[in-house]
């Protein structure tokens, strides 16, 4: 049985209503964070930040490769939290996803306008410490604990390189499922195949851990 | 896009869908809790397999405290404009009427084909005519109204009982995703303009009268504020007829999704990319 240890966000799933006494979620929950960004908090921005800055620029980092940019990228999203926290309904979309959606469409911008859709490698202005990808030290390590984020990824990992390759360049390179068929040489239905069996693997994924967590 | 269909939630979180196609697929996530559930659980697996793709990896360590900075200065830079939108236009009284009558009519118009928005955008295209047509029917009503209203004790009782019905109208509209704004002018008092925005898809039309014509060398242009967008982006350039009235779509040169303000300029032919001012006309939103 997979545990949370504090003070490990559960943002990737809905847990159950707790029957029995079960490790602690966030101090302030996502919910809070909201209440008080709405009430004009500094620190509750900070928070947000603290919270969901490293994976977002992880996340980031990995579509464009460029550290510059991603901390423009990601500096755009939180001032958009900050003034689109009153927007926000956790009930229909968590507050990392939503931070991911509008750091995704801010990127994807940037890769459109630049024409680029080559996976970007680390660029040279990239000075600051980063920690490159051991698979034991993913953006997922941020967000869970290490034991979930090992079950995660290993489970991740089984899916078909073909099924992998196809969402990855759809999620980090922005490319539709037509432009995915052209570069890979491959026929829009077999992409389009791809992509959607991967995602319910996936999906299955997360409700397995729902189930069993 | 009437019914859910889980290839179109897959296509949505992995941006295939045209922008018709997501605003369509918006619209269903609004109404259908199906689509809204299988989407949020594709979604969250989606995350995953994209976290475990990402090597962590360090942002600069200021940048917290720089994007701490830029919320306090967002704070900073939103300050009322002297003397714009503050005030009540002397039609201010008209306005929920007309606005009223514009929603029912786009109400009516989109209920045939939410879907579709090119028709939407007709639709709204049509509201602001609507909406000029009957705003100088009731400016015209409502001065006669409040001269008779001296002599006229029940005159004045149904002009308070139009004021309040007009509250309540006021609300409706409030409560749509379309808003309208009286853009003011601190220059010349004859100068009107107004936007139906829609809030929704961050679109929509403007509508000007009693602008001077200018000359071929000139254009006016209609600027757009965004809370999240550091400069005033280009809502287009326009020119006015002969009775200096025009209306038109806008198109804003880049997207914005949180309007703090609505500005019109006068600048050189075609536009320019940042404006001098001053503003001939203003609102805020």
């Amino acid at each position: 049985m997979t545990t949370l240890a504090y003070p490990s966000p559960t943002y990737l799933i809905d847990l159950p209503e707790p029957q029995a006494p079960r490790p602690l979620r966030f101090v302030n929950s996502d919910q809070q964070l909201i209440d008080q960004l709405v009430a004009r908090d500094h620190a509750a921005l900070g928070a947000a930040y603290d919270r969901y800055g490293k994976p977002l620029f992880s996340l980031c980092f990995k579509m464009l490769g460029n550290q510059r940019e991603c901390e423009e990228v990601v500096q755009d999203v939180f001032l958009a939290l900050w003034n689109n926290a009153h927007k926000l309904d956790l009930n229909r979309s968590k507050l990392f996803t939503w931070l991911v959606a509008i750091m995704r469409n801010r990127s994807i911008d940037r890769l459109r306008h630049q024409q680029r859709r080559i996976p970007p490698a680390p660029s040279a202005d990239h000075e600051h410490s980063t920690t490159e990808s051991a698979t034991d030290d993913t953006a997922l390590h941020a967000l869970v604990d290490k034991e979930r984020a090992v079950e995660l990824q290993t489970a991740v990992g089984a899916l078909p390189n073909e099924q992998k390759r196809a969402i990855e360049m759809a999620f980090f390179w922005g490319m539709t499922h037509q432009e995915i068929a052209e570069t890979l040489d491959e026929s829009l239905g077999t992409i389009k195949s791809r992509i959607r069996y991967g995602l319910q693997k996936l999906r299955s994924l997360v409700n397995e851990e729902v189930s069993h967590g | 896009m009437d019914k859910f269909n889980e290839d179109d939630a897959m296509r949505h979180l992995t941006s295939d869908l045209t922008a018709e196609e997501e605003a369509l697929f918006q619209e269903l996530l609004e109404s259908n809790d199906a689509a809204r559930e299988t989407t949020r659980e594709l979604s969250h697996g989606l995350e995953v397999f994209a976290l475990t793709q990402a090597p962590t990896m360090e942002p600069s360590s200021d940048l917290r405290t720089r994007i701490l900075d830029a919320a306090k200065a967002d704070d900073d830079t939103i300050v009322p404009m002297p003397g714009v939108a503050k005030r009540r236009s002397t039609w201010s009284l008209a306005l929920p009427w007309a606005a009223a009558a514009c929603l029912a009519f786009f109400v009516g118009k989109t209920q045939l084909d939410k879907r579709d928005l090119r028709i939407r955008n007709t639709a709204l295209r049509e509201a602001v005519s609507e909406l000029s047509i009957l705003r100088n029917q009731v400016t015209n009503l409502q001065g006669r109204l409040a001269n008779a209203t001296d002599s006229n004790g029940a005159l004045s009782e149904q002009l308070a009982a139009a004021t309040s019905e007009v509250a309540n109208l006021q609300e409706q509209v409030t409560a749509s995703d379309l808003r309208i704004r009286d853009l003011e002018s601190n220059i010349d008092n004859s100068y009107k303009a107004y936007i139906v925005w829609d809030d929704v898809r961050n679109t929509g039309v403007l509508r000007v009268e009693n602008l001077p014509v200018l000359d071929a060398a000139s254009d006016y242009q209609l600027w757009v504020k965004d809370a999240n967008v550091a400069n005033p982006v280009d809502g287009g350039v326009f020119i006015v007829n002969q009775d200096g009235a025009t209306e038109f779509q806008i198109t804003t040169k880049q997207p914005v999704d949180d309007v703090k303000l609505f500005a019109i300029t006068k600048e050189v032919k075609g536009g320019v990319a940042v404006s001098a001012g001053p503003f001939l006309l203003a609102a805020e939103y």
